[in-house]
Order: C-alpha cells, then structure tokens, then sequence
C-alpha cells in the first residue's frame, strides 16, 4: 500500500502531540505531583509511536519508544519528574520535531540519536531523586493536584475545517485589499460623474465588502499559543541555565491575532522574556535577603479589545532604576549630561531603546541575530504598534506592547507632499489643523507653534522626506498633521490634507525598503503609488 | 455486495489510513467518528455491517460506549482498536460482545488479515 498520501496527516498530527507533549513536561516540573499529566504524556509519546510504526518512521518509533518506557517507570514508581530526565525528554521532543520536518520535506537526513537513545536507556528515576510522588505532600497541596480538572488533549478532528497553504490565505487578502481601493475610485467616479442611481449599489457594494474584509482577516487569525507554546520551555531552560527559581504564567493565549503579527512579535516577546530572567530576575539567595519569594514570577498576559491586542510581560525582580540608567546612557555618549538632567524617569526608562544602549549583544538561539531592546521597539512601531515600559525599583518591571488586530488594512489620513501622496496611519494622528503663517514661530531649533498651550516643534513633510521646498508664493495657510510619536506630540507641514481612506498595506521591498520614513506603500486603482508614513522615523 | 464500515477513532491520521486500507479491501466507509458522541449520533440513523472502535476516546469510557454500540446495533460487528499494553480492556471488550480487536500500531496486511477473519 502507498502510504505517502498519508504523510501530511501524519507531520500534522505528530506536531500536535509533540507541542503537547513539551508543554505538560514544563507544566508537570511546575505540579510535579499531577500524575494525570504523566499519563498524558505516556499517551502522547505512544500515540506517536503507533502513528510512526504504520508509516514505517522506524527512528521516530526507536526514540519514541524508549521516551514512553521512561514514562511508563515513573508512572509505575510513582516518582516525580526529575529535571535531569525532562532535560532528557525535552532534547527528545526537539529531535522528534527535526525528524518529523525532515519526513515533512522529504529529505533523507537521519539524526545521529544514540547519544540520547543511550541516555534514554541508561537513566533511572532512582539514581536521580528518590522521592515518591504520594505521601509527603502537605494535604493542601494534594488536594489542588487532584481538584484539577482532566484536560482534553485530543482534538475533535471532523469535516468541519480544511486545511489551505498559507499563500492561498495571503491572496485573499491581497485581492480584498485591490477590492477595497477599487471601491474608492469607482465612488470617486460615481461622485464625479453625479450619477445618483448608483448610490445604492455603491452602498450595498460598501457593506459586503467590509463583511469579505472582516471574514478575510478572521481567516487569517490564528490563537496566541501558536507562538506561546515554546515560552514556557524557553523560560525554564533560561532559568535553569542561571541557577535561578522562576515560575512563569501564561494568560490569554486563546487570543487571536493576524498570523502577519504573529510572525514579527514572537522574536522581540523572546528577547524580553530573555531580558526578565537573565537581567530582571534576582537569584534565589538574593531574592530571599530582600524579603521575598526564592522563585521569581515571569507573567506574560494577552488582552484584546475591539481594535486593537495588549501583549504585557511582567516580572518581579529588582526593576531598573532611572539615574543609573542615565548615568549609563552619558558613559555611552548616547545623551549630554545636561540631557539626562532634565529627563523624567519615564523618558530615562525608554533609554533602553535606545540604540546601543544594550550591553548585552546576545545572539539570539533560535534567530542566529543579535537582538536588542532597540529592535524590538522597532518591531514592534513597524507593526502600528507601540511599547510602553514601567517599572519600579525593587519590586520589578512591565514591558506593555500594543498592536492594532490586523496590519494589513489600515486607515489612513491621505496627504499631498510636493508629487507624492503620503498616508499617515490614523492610529498616530492626533488631529489636523489649518495653521495662519503669524501662528508659526522660527527658533533656533526649528519651527514650534502654540498647540493646547505648548510649544510643538513643526517639522516640514518636504525636508523630512528630502524632497525640494515648494515654488511659488507662501500659501495664505499651512495644513498641518498633528501626530503622537512615543510620548511626544509633534507637527508635520504638509501641501494639502486629501481625507481619510481606507488602504491596503503592502510591505516595501529593496530598493524602495531603503526609503526614510517610509513604512509600506499602496497602488491606487488608477496606478499612482501612495506611500505610508512611519511618523516615527520622519520624527 | 461490499460490507459498510464505520470508524471511530479520534485521530485524524488513523482514520484516513484506515480508510485507505478498507477501500483496497472492498470495503466501503460509510461514516467516520471522532468521538463517542459523534459516534452514537451517526449510529441512531444508520447499521454499519463492521464498526471499528477505538477503544481510548476523549470524550467517553471505551467500554461504556462499546456496551452502548452493541445494544443500539447489535447486528454490527465491532472490532476494537487498541494500543498494546490494553490488554485488560481488550479482554473485557471480548466479554462484552465485540468480534475482534486490532493492536496499535497496526500494518495495513494486520487490518486485512483481521478483516477477513470476520468474514468466515
């Protein structure tokens, strides 16, 4: 019988057990007396080995059976986990994982397992711990193990869902995206040519294509644990690495977002939780001189609202002090003395965005890139999104990243700049203002006028976008964009203020990827391309 | 005439292979189930000639549902599925009524040859 029709299925499946598998053995070091969850994982090591016998998968069945033996012991012993055997079985659900890629790519490589198949053999729970899992557990404890309802593990797989490639996704999108534009210009062309009777098809038209845009986009979400399912795993071997206690707690991972967010967050959500355990958290010995916990608390809790989706890593450590981050930002000559002078403790405690301000170049393991603080801010600005940071001292830091639900589809203020149509997302716009040429004051630092009784510097779109300044006489008024960058407010002049729209974002490749303040672009129905403004980089 | 077979296994894999194996057979699949309760609502409506049952569902005690499969079709044969090291549970399945079992992991000639089985 051919069995590679098969294959698909059996990768998919495979990977369900193998993310469960390593989520319950992080889950379990946490509650080592939770003996439902060692049957589970017995389970889900056995599943996967009877899957891998049908396809004759004989490595996946060798390493898989030797990971349900050692299961099977301590399910019989009653012993608890030790952590030098979830070490053991966590490097064996991330072999089986590179196994099951290469059964998916159809690639013959074959991993070189008998080191770990001879650690699987040789290990005894005895030589470890011997600690048996019932009877010395103080009577609290065993009966919040045993209130914990059975979780279910097995998915109900009916004809219900289908399985489409990505790309097919990414096309709906895109040709929703074309739709969207194209209503603007057919309304445009209705309004011109005063033809009335098209009205009501136009708003029938309107409606159906905002419910195809919402459909689109709901197809394209996809549940946070997606990317969340190697967080708890990445903490705990981080932890262990330092020596140091952390419990971590994951909330809201049901939550959806757009798969193109999801993509670009979990790299900068990696580097935080990185930056929490190895800078944040205290060792035990230190924890416990300052009158607190000997194991530190990591939270990382996703909340959505109708627009947009809160993503806050918490921990509880000795938090950042604004002076000391000041005076290391003057050593590094990123600010003047006089600067750091007058900045308040929020603005200092945004200095470790700055670049270079972090010491720490660590190369990240899972990209190979060097990542800091710096690039997570902007991660997080490319996405519409921003990051606000809180924190005090001695008693730990918040880490806030706001995203708007989908990236793709924004809307937009449309401004004219010299021959250019330049679109300011309209989650930076503040509001619009029509300014008289007596209201701008020129100061030696550059323009300013009085906004809300404060000075606001006005930058001019043309110079920011080195574009020429305009010919002709001075206008008898200036348009004006007001924008909030970070925390601050700031102005940009430009030629004329078009309206609002709706577009379709496509990210900008090289060369164009090269331009300044420029984040994305857009193609009109009628050919003109219209670029999207990063506020942030104009600033 | 080709015999009509139901499958109620939860995983996705199992029982498209098995499908697969049935149909090389002569076997037709009239109906799959992933969980008892998709299991005996399909079943009010239609008698399957052979029901292959995973025994361990996440929804429903094997065995419970078996004496339920057996009482709402008791012409069906049923073959239970099960992995090895469920030895008592096969062994109480057989006093309960069902025909044969197949041990997981399973060959495509291992399903044949239990299949045929049925037929003598």
């Amino acid at each position: 019988m051919d069995l590679s029709p098969y294959r698909d299925l059996f990768v998919s499946e495979a990977r369900k057990h193998l993310s469960t598998f390593s989520e319950l053995i992080v889950q379990l070091e946490d509650s080592p007396n939770d003996s439902a969850s060692i049957d589970e994982l017995f389970r889900h090591a056995h599943s996967l080995k009877g899957m891998a016998a049908t396809m004759n998968y004989e490595q996946v069945v060798a390493l898989a059976h030797l990971m349900e033996d050692q299961l099977s012991r301590i399910r019989e012993g009653n012993y608890r986990l030790p952590p030098a055997l979830a070490d053991i079985l966590l490097e064996g659900v991330d072999t089986l994982s590179r196994m099951v890629s290469a059964i998916e790519s159809g690639s013959d490589t074959h991993e070189d397992t008998t080191r770990l198949l001879g650690q699987l053999e040789a290990f005894r729970p005895e030589t470890e711990a011997r600690s048996p899992l019932q009877g010395d557990l103080p009577e609290e404890e065993a009966q919040e193990s045993a209130a914990l309802a059975p979780r279910e593990f097995r998915e109900k797989d009916a004809f219900q869902s289908v399985r489409i490639k990505t790309e097919l996704l990414d096309h709906l999108v895109n040709i929703t995206g074309e739709l969207i534009t194209n209503r603007h210009y057919l309304a445009e062309s209705i309004r011109v040519a005063e033809a009335t009777e098209c009205h009501k098809p136009l708003q029938q038209l309107t409606t159906l294509l905002r419910s195809l845009r919402d459909e689109v986009f709901k197809a394209r979400m996809l549940p946070f644990t997606v990317i969340a399912e190697r967080f708890p795993r990445l903490v705990r071997d981080l932890a262990r690495k330092q020596g140091k206690e952390v419990h971590f707690q994951l909330t809201g991972k049901e939550i959806k977002l757009d798969r193109g967010i999801l993509e670009e967050i979990a790299e900068p959500i990696v580097h935080i939780l990185r930056n929490a355990v190895d800078h944040g958290l205290e060792t035990a010995a230190e924890r416990t001189a300052a009158g607190k916990p000997g194991s530190g608390l990591i939270t990382l809790t996703v909340i959505r609202d109708k627009e947009h989706v809160e993503i806050i890593i918490t921990d509880d450590g000795h938090g950042m002090e604004p002076e000391e981050l000041k005076l290391k930002a003057v050593e590094k000559g990123i600010i003047s003395p006089e600067q750091a002078a007058r900045m308040t403790a929020q603005e200092a405690l945004n200095l470790v965005c700055a670049p270079g301000f972090s010491t720490a170049t660590a190369v990240s393991d899972i990209s190979g890139r060097g990542v800091g603080m710096d690039a997570v801010r902007e991660a997080v600005h490319t996405l519409s999104g921003t990051l606000a940071i809180q924190s005090q001292h001695g008693q730990g830091s918040r880490f806030i990243l706001r995203f708007p639900l989908t990236i793709s589809i924004i809307h937009a203020l449309i401004v004219q700049c010299g021959s250019f149509e330049i679109a300011f997302p309209l989650n930076v716009v503040t509001r619009t203002m029509e300014l008289q040429p007596s209201d701008i004051r020129k100061e030696s630092g550059g323009a300013t006028f009085l906004y809300e009784g404060v000075a606001l510097p006005l930058r001019r779109l043309r110079q920011a976008l080195n574009l020429p300044p305009p010919a002709g006489a001075e206008a008898a008024y200036q348009a004006v964009v007001v924008c909030h960058v970070g925390t601050s407010l700031l102005a940009f002049a430009v030629d004329r203020i078009f309206g609002q729209q709706e577009i379709f974002v496509r990210p900008l490749r090289a060369p164009l990827s090269l331009l300044h303040g420029v984040s994305g672009a857009t193609v009109t129905s009628d050919g003109r391309v219209l670029f999207v403004a990063d506020a942030a980089a104009l600033a | 005439m080709s015999r009509t077979v139901m499958i109620i296994d939860d995983s996705l894999f199992i029982r498209k292979i098995l499908c697969g194996i049935l149909a090389e057979n002569g076997y037709t699949v009239t109906a799959e189930a992933a969980s008892g309760i998709e299991a005996m609502k399909n079943l009010r409506t239609s008698h399957p000639d052979i029901i292959l049952l995973d025994i361990i569902l996440p929804d429903s005690n094997g065995l419970d549902l078996l004496a339920s499969i057996i009482k709402t079709c008791p012409t069906s044969k049923v073959v239970i599925c099960s992995a090895i090291g469920q030895e008592q549970v096969m062994k109480k399945s057989l006093d309960l009524g069902a025909t044969a079992f197949i041990q997981k992991p399973f060959t495509p000639e291992k399903v044949a040859d239990v299949l045929k089985s049925l037929e003598d």
